[in-house]
């Protein structure tokens, strides 16, 4: 009989004997056989709900896209939610901005376009002999992938505009026009031009996905207004506003 | 064919291929579990019982079980839940605190242990240790997991896992160092010698 001596090898051999002694345990042949007798008689939980998460996800994603574009303005259905859109995108500008980001959002985006554009002549005719060479004016300095849809004369909140909207790809753009009323200036507002290379002071804002150009003759009121990114709206109101102010200065004559 | 024979039909191939992985999967841990329950509880009848409620509850569950991990040790989990829901069950077991205080006042410096014990006095002297070692025992010294797992299936910390480890070994060599002793051998026959 041997003691043994090394007391980490004395401890290995203890744990294998301990091993082999508990291992050679034998499970009782019947176990196996009752086990899956029990379990043929239950059948397996199954996950209902992993069923319809495909279905729950596109579900989310439908609500939170609907949601989005909801909050972008899109399915404003109604007049009294597309008028609530309006006052929440315009209440980010100054108020003198207010007058045609308004105009524009109720005119242009809120409205069904045809699937082809209408004759330029015919938009033409709509704004009247004092007014009609805006359309070249327009059509010169948009971009070629935008489309003159509308030239007409609308009213929004008792206001009357000459309003050219364009469509392009997924853009829009409106040239909205106002006359002043009461001694609404942007000089009065305070607030400072953009640019000024024309000799015209050119003024910018945005609201969401619109941006602003504005500018004032004397007698009127002048916005740009498009979702293409800011700069391109300022240059684009930069290249039209002497050709905009000879017109409505010749009109006024 | 009607829809709801086809769904009906989806329905059970689902439960045939649920059926094939738990066979794949769990079944071939049946001994492990056995022995562990047998030399948990101490008695066959019980650990059979446990062994197929270990076996009951994992097939319940079993779509909650990620193909491709552990399934031993999940079954192993699974059986400590059982046993510690039988033993509250049976008994009123004294808290571990006031067992591990005892042991560290009563612990004495270990023998050496003789190679010739048998595998019967090796399983007596492992019945005799608290079962909270025991346990441990089992898990790492006899299945062969390690600290990490053995910690997640007792659902202990793995400090107390270590501490409990070299406390039950410390018992065992204790108990297997009587048992030798009891057949004049160790302290007995070096006594013998010196005589």
């Amino acid at each position: 009989m041997k003691d043994i001596v090394n007391p980490g090898e004395d401890e290995l051999v203890l744990r294998n004997r301990l091993k082999e002694a508990v291992r050679a345990t034998q499970t009782p042949a019947f176990l196996e056989a009752r086990i899956r007798n029990a379990i043929a008689a239950e059948p397996p939980r199954r996950v209902w709900w992993k069923q319809f998460m495909p279905a729950a996800a596109a579900l989310a994603l439908l609500v939170v896209s609907v949601g989005v574009a909801y909050q972008l303005g899109n399915l404003r259905l109604t007049t009294a939610s597309q008028e609530s859109y309006i006052a929440s995108v315009t209440g980010r500008v100054a108020t003198l901005m207010r007058v045609g980001l308004g105009d524009h959002i109720h005119c242009s985006v809120f409205r069904k376009y045809p699937k082809n554009a209408p004759k330029v002549e015919e938009l033409a005719s709509n704004l009247g002999p004092r007014y009609k060479a805006l359309v070249p004016i327009v059509q010169k300095h948009v971009p070629k992938d935008f489309q003159l849809m509308i030239a007409h004369v609308c009213a929004y909140h008792d206001r009357k505009f000459l309003h050219l909207s364009m469509k392009g790809d997924s853009n829009l753009m409106s040239l909205v026009i106002v006359r002043k009323k009461d001694s609404e200036s942007f000089r009065t507002e305070e607030m400072l031009p953009a640019l000024t290379q024309s000799g015209i002071p050119i003024y910018k804002a945005g609201a969401q996905k619109f941006q602003i150009a504005s500018f004032e003759t004397e007698g009127h009121l002048v916005y740009l207004i498009s979702d293409l990114r800011s700069e391109k709206n300022l240059q684009m109101m930069l290249a039209m506003a002497p050709s905009v102010k000879e017109i409505l200065e010749k009109a006024k004559s | 064919m009607p829809a709801n024979s086809l769904s009906g039909e989806s329905t059970a191939t689902a439960q045939r291929s649920v059926a094939e992985r738990f066979e794949a999967e769990a079944m071939p841990h049946l001994n492990d579990i056995f022995r562990t329950a047998s030399r948990l509880v101490g008695d066959r009848e019980r650990a059979e019982d446990i062994a197929q409620e270990v076996f009951l509850q994992a097939w319940k569950s079993f779509h909650r079980f990620e193909s491709g991990t552990n399934c031993r040790a999940w079954l192993f989990k699974i059986l400590f839940h059982c046993v510690n829901h039988q033993r509250r069950k049976w008994f009123r077991f004294p808290l571990l605190k006031e067992k591990e205080e005892f042991i560290e006042a009563n612990l004495i410096q270990p023998e050496k242990i003789p190679d010739h014990l048998t595998d019967e006095d090796i399983l007596a002297a492992l019945d005799r240790i608290p079962s909270e070692f025991r346990a441990l025992i089992l898990l790492v010294d006899v299945e062969e997991f390690a600290y990490k797992e053995a910690a997640e299936i007792a659902g202990i910390p793995i400090g107390t896992v270590m501490s409990r480890l070299s406390r039950g070994r410390k018992l065992l060599r204790e108990h297997l160092s009587s048992v030798a002793q009891s057949y004049g051998i160790g302290k007995a026959s070096e006594k013998g010698a010196g005589a």
